[in-house]
């Protein structure tokens, strides 16, 4: 079967392999995020942000391949990165990486605190509570999953193509 | 429903379920390296319950029920379809169902204070990684169609 595929059957395969780690990066660290809110002890929360870093490193290599791809199969395809829906799932590509950066790096700083907190006698603590539930970070990386949506709506529907 | 409508869903369905089984790996391979951690272990085997059984099972479900709307309406036929279908059912729905049993089993132990089985970690930990395998199969042979 596999010997059959064509260069474009590769190109479109990858790239929505790609996007489908991506996305799935998102849900990794959205789902551990939500897990480590609901919990009090520091080694809990340490524990279930420890794992986000699976999610993030995940995230990273979708978003590499599904631009790799994704201009791979411009080229092939002979389109014009001028076309609307294709500059506008550009420009949404950067909006959900700056958003997830800036909204998953200060959780590191939030595992810190866990993980020094569980060290010293593992109880539960207000500063912790707060940071960990902090509304910004959810907004960022809320933001950019919305983002990584809007995509996958401008890659089906194609508006203007 | 429309096909445009009918794929978005699909791909979504199929995207959160990706998400969802590799969270429920990545926990279950962090179980069976710190096994003897009896509270970390219930934690993690409580939470990877949760999110096989309120969304993996029903990413599963919807994403086959919108394939299959989505197969009807454009009248599709293939090798790449039907070995994917086949996957998904019984890799993916099957594989979710086998590993709801192993993971109740591990909470069973955490919850009267001892250590999950190693065979029951076994068992959860090869089968959680054997669906994430099958759902990029799948993928690839639905967004490729090769053949």
């Amino acid at each position: 079967m596999l010997a059959s595929v064509t260069t474009f059957q590769w190109l479109i395969a990858l790239h929505v392999l790609s996007a489908f780690l991506m996305l799935a990066g998102g849900v990794v660290a959205g789902a551990l995020h939500v897990a480590a809110m609901k919990r009090e002890k520091p080694s809990e929360i340490a524990a279930l942000l420890g794992l986000i870093r699976s999610g993030v490193i995940l995230a990273g290599l979708g978003s590499i391949g599904t631009i790799v791809f994704g201009m791979l199969l411009v080229h092939h395809l002979h389109l014009s990165l001028g076309a609307g829906w294709l500059s506008a799932a550009l420009a949404l590509w950067v909006i959900s990486l700056a958003l997830g950066g800036a909204g998953g790096r200060p959780l590191r700083h939030v595992r810190y605190l866990a993980e020094q907190l569980a060290a010293d006698g593992d109880q539960p603590s207000a500063e912790l509570r707060a940071r960990v539930g902090a509304r910004i970070h959810l907004i960022l990386n809320w933001g950019s999953g919305l983002a990584i949506l809007a995509i996958l709506v401008l890659m089906i529907w194609k508006p203007g193509a | 429903m429309r096909s445009d409508t009918l794929l978005f869903l699909h791909v979504l369905a199929a995207m959160v379920l990706l998400g969802s089984a590799v969270t429920v790996a990545i926990m279950l391979v962090a179980v069976t390296r710190r096994i003897d951690d009896v509270a970390r272990a219930g934690l993690l085997l409580h939470f990877a319950y949760r999110l096989n059984m309120l969304v993996t099972i029903p990413a599963t479900v919807a994403s086959i029920g919108f394939g299959e709307g989505l197969k009807a309406k454009a009248d599709a036929v293939g090798t790449w379809l039907d070995v994917g279908s086949g996957l998904t059912y019984v890799g993916v729905l099957v594989g979710a169902l086998v590993l709801h049993g192993f993971l109740r089993r591990g909470i069973a132990a955490t919850e009267k204070g001892h250590a999950p089985s190693p065979s029951t970690m076994r068992g959860a930990a090869s089968i959680a990684p054997a669906i994430v395998t099958a759902i990029l199969v799948i993928a690839f042979l639905m967004s490729g169609k090769p053949a």
